[in-house]
């Protein structure tokens, strides 16, 4: 079976390779049917992908040790969902995972452009098997998946402990996806700018693919906090961390591109920066993976170090100097005819928006790289961690806050002050109101005041806009209330699904406004012994001891009172998994709206356990936030009703404010 | 001209407040990195700095008081070593003879209290 994938990574090489160059060629000669083969020849790569793809998922759960890949990763004591997560839990799988996922998205594009961009296919199909190549090349040559040992091991060394958590299962797929997804947009674009169509047929046609890998990278690092937060067992859920940057700034840059095609497709401008932006999202997803796998960059994941990484670096180069060259060469097309009319319009809030997404983008790529800025230009190296990253960018995205509550404000075009003075007034009057109860009731720290006065800020204009709208339908067209709600969001799935990701982000603002408050203890205690943090009374019951096939369990037990009242038991462990020499510590957490009681067994002897207690308020809306956001995220791709929008679309422009 | 010319002035002054921010932000935050080497190479200079060394924790120097959370062990390089006190929970992958780096203050004498240990998790994720 393994010699199966061997040969299907092989032969998909010479066809990535075929399929791309013959696209070329077939586009210069005019020769349609060298197109229809190079497409046919991407489809065959993603048929022989997959079968390589199934072939190690195959040598996985048969446990074929002879595998290096296999014996690496798994154990015969693995359970089998996470024998399947191997597949993309190493270095190699997780290649060969992200290549057939390009390959799929390579498939999908083709059948979805059987009749339509045929001048801008070629060229697309061209520059995806070249990126499917590079990623093949690296299987082929440098990280063989199915690469054997000169022996059979009797058992594997199993799968890494922090691993086997139900975040491994959809944090990194989810991360991929998205990953991967931006390469759409980004060879739609390159497409664009080598034929000249430079329209924005490009952006809409991507337009859902950008949302949806946008989709997956938000849901991936949501995911990946989450994961971080019950695993790892510091009671924070972002540190800052090289590895968590690589991924943030993709998203972050993403984010600035989809809210500025907005702006090309209403008025035509904003070409050469929408450019910029798609090629620099997808050129930083190939930066986090240079970053993460060369070992360049000191993290606290170690990512064995490589040669990899180093050939991500030339990869990265060498997209690089096309993207700009071709850029540069396009520039004359890319002068946009319109101007901005007026630095008080929704064109100009969306401007400073992305030169503020862009700017948190710029001030972690600083941060990031700087041990190695500063030991090449003064040779001595200099970290900055979480202080420097909240002293940047708490103040840029509380004004990226205030501008998401401003914007609905503002009328495309042109907005007199003494407009935007009158619609301002009671948003800022009731969230001003909200601080000062906020004062009243003992919230003293002047940016949680801030945070939180914007949050409520956010989300009046928020609210005014769904209600003044189904207001306005039920007078002007006799709906109910209910009813008007509904045609309203349905009828402009676009604003309406916009305004409910935006809501989800004022949950995750009001969540990280939280850790000002994060409470934390350490006490060791006797069995039977109590000790209280806040509100709470935590009871030490005693351990119990729990081996299973997989691993050594030592459970501590703690009755939970708050305010007297018994709300449960808590059991925070450390499991001993086999054939690992330490421990893994599993926090137990009390979760409420309010807040969460999260628990760490630190330490434990005979009669006594030592532990570290905090209570972390608000983290559960980080959750319920990304819940909104993905919600509203899917509201904006459905598909609209093409008939009747135009004529109802006259009437909401009018209404809708 | 003129309609064009604004947004660019509002543009760069953004530009300029961003810049400004990440220049004093790693001029207050600014931490070295250093080996165990150059932290004693001078001593006198990295007295009482916050600093992050990174070393290996030597075997047989770990130990470990878990009813105060109290962890002392030296981390060492080729040349030198340094005793690190460190109070806290330890994390899963520390263990001696890994790569670690520690953050605190170096107080003399080939000391440093830690606030944060960093062992590199010999993880296997990619």
């Amino acid at each position: 079976m393994s010699e199966i994938g061997l040969y299907s990574i092989l032969i998909a090489m010479f066809l990535a390779a075929y399929s791309s160059f013959t696209a070329v060629v077939g586009i210069k000669k005019r020769r349609g049917e060298m197109i229809a083969s190079a497409e046919n020849a991407a489809v065959a790569v993603f048929g022989l992908l997959s079968l390589a793809s199934v072939a190690l998922i195959y040598a996985l759960v048969t446990r074929d040790f002879q595998i290096e890949y296999v014996a690496k990763y798994t154990s015969r004591s693995l359970s089998t969902v996470y024998t399947l997560a191997a597949f993309y839990a190493g270095q190699k799988g997780s290649l060969l995972f992200w290549g057939w996922l390009l390959s799929l998205y390579t498939a999908i594009v083709i059948f979805q452009n059987r009749r339509k961009n045929r001048k801008l296919l070629p060229w697309v199909l061209a520059v995806m098997m070249a990126i499917d190549f590079f990623f093949v090349v690296l299987m082929v040559f440098v990280t063989n998946p199915f690469e054997r040992l000169p022996y059979m091991p009797l058992d594997g060394q199993g799968l890494n402990p922090m691993l086997q958590n139900p975040g491994m299962i959809f944090h990194p797929p989810t991360l991929f996806l998205g990953y991967v997804g931006f390469t759409v947009p980004f060879a739609f674009a390159l497409a664009a700018l080598i034929t000249g169509q430079l329209g924005d047929d490009w952006i809409k046609t991507t337009r859902k693919w950008t949302i949806i890998s946008w989709l997956f990278l938000t849901a991936g690092n949501l995911l990946g906090m989450e994961w971080a937060y019950v695993e790892l067992g510091w009671g924070g859920y972002w540190a800052w961390d090289p590895v968590e940057n690589a991924s943030f700034m993709p998203w972050i840059v993403g984010t600035a591109y989809l809210h500025s095609v907005m702006i090309q497709e209403k008025r035509d401008m904003l070409k050469v920066w929408n450019m910029v932006l798609i090629l620099l999202t997808f050129l930083l997803t190939i930066f986090g993976t240079f970053i993460t796998r060369s070992g360049l960059i000191a993290s606290v994941h170690s990512f064995g170090e490589s040669s990899l990484g180093w050939m991500f670096l030339a990869f990265l180069v060498v997209t690089l100097i096309i993207s700009v060259g071709l850029l540069i060469y396009r520039l004359p097309d890319l002068r946009s005819k319109n101007q901005l009319d007026s630095l008080l319009s929704r064109e100009s809030s969306f401007l400073y928006n992305n030169l503020l997404f862009v700017g948190i983008a710029f001030a972690v790529f600083w941060g990031t790289l700087f041990p190695i800025i500063s030991e090449a230009a003064r040779g001595v190296k200099i970290t900055v961690g979480p202080p420097f990253y909240n002293a940047v960018i708490t103040p840029i995205a509380l004004t990226l806050l205030f501008l998401m509550g401003v914007c609905p404000l503002i009328a495309w075009r042109k907005t007199t002050l003494k407009n935007f003075g009158k619609k301002i007034l009671f948003p800022t009057v009731v969230s001003a109101a909200g601080a000062a109860l906020l004062y009243v009731l003992q919230i003293r720290s002047l940016l949680v005041l801030i945070t939180l006065a914007l949050c409520i800020f956010v989300s009046i204009n928020l609210f005014l806009e769904f209600f003044n709208g189904m207001r306005t339908r039920h007078t002007l067209l006799q709906e109910g209330y209910l009813r008007a709600l509904w045609n309203l969001v349905a009828r402009n799935k676009r604003r309406y699904g916009g305004h409910i990701v935006h809501f989800g982000v004022v949950l995750l603002f009001m969540a990280m406004s939280g850790t000002a408050f994060n409470t934390e203890k350490q006490i060791t205690v006797n069995k039977g012994e109590s000790f209280k943090i806040k509100q709470y009374l935590l009871k030490y019951e005693g351990l119990s001891e729990y081996p299973t096939a997989g691993k050594e369990r030592t459970v501590a037990t703690l009755t939970v009172f708050n305010d007297n009242h018994k709300v449960g038991v808590l059991s925070p462990e450390k499991a001993l998994f086999r054939g690992q020499e330490n421990p893994t510590t599993e926090v137990a957490i009390h979760m409420t709206l309010k807040e969460d009681l999260y628990v760490i067994l630190a330490g434990y002897g005979k009669d006594w356990a030592t532990f570290k207690v905090l209570v972390n308020p608000l983290v559960v809306w980080l959750w319920i936030g990304g819940g909104i956001m993905a919600l509203g995220t899917v509201i904006v791709m459905l598909p609209d009703r093409r008939k009747r929008k135009q004529s109802i679309s006259k009437d909401t422009r009018a209404e809708a404010i | 001209m003129k309609p064009k010319f604004k947004p660019i002035l509002i543009s760069l002054v953004v530009v300029s407040v961003i810049s400004y921010l990440i220049y004093t932000g790693i001029r207050d935050t600014m931490t070295y990195f250093l080996t165990v080497s150059e932290v004693l190479a001078q001593p006198s200079e990295n007295q009482d700095q916050t600093l992050r060394v990174g070393g290996n924790v030597s075997p047989g120097s770990v130990q470990w008081d878990p009813k105060n959370l109290r962890l002392l062990f030296t981390i060492q390089d080729e040349k030198a070593s340094i005793a690190v006190d460190y109070e806290g929970v330890v994390p899963d992958s520390f263990k001696p003879g890994g790569e670690i780096i520690v953050e605190g203050t170096y107080t003399g004498d080939g000391k440093f209290k830690a606030t944060t240990i960093m062992p590199k998790c010999a993880s296997k994720y990619v």
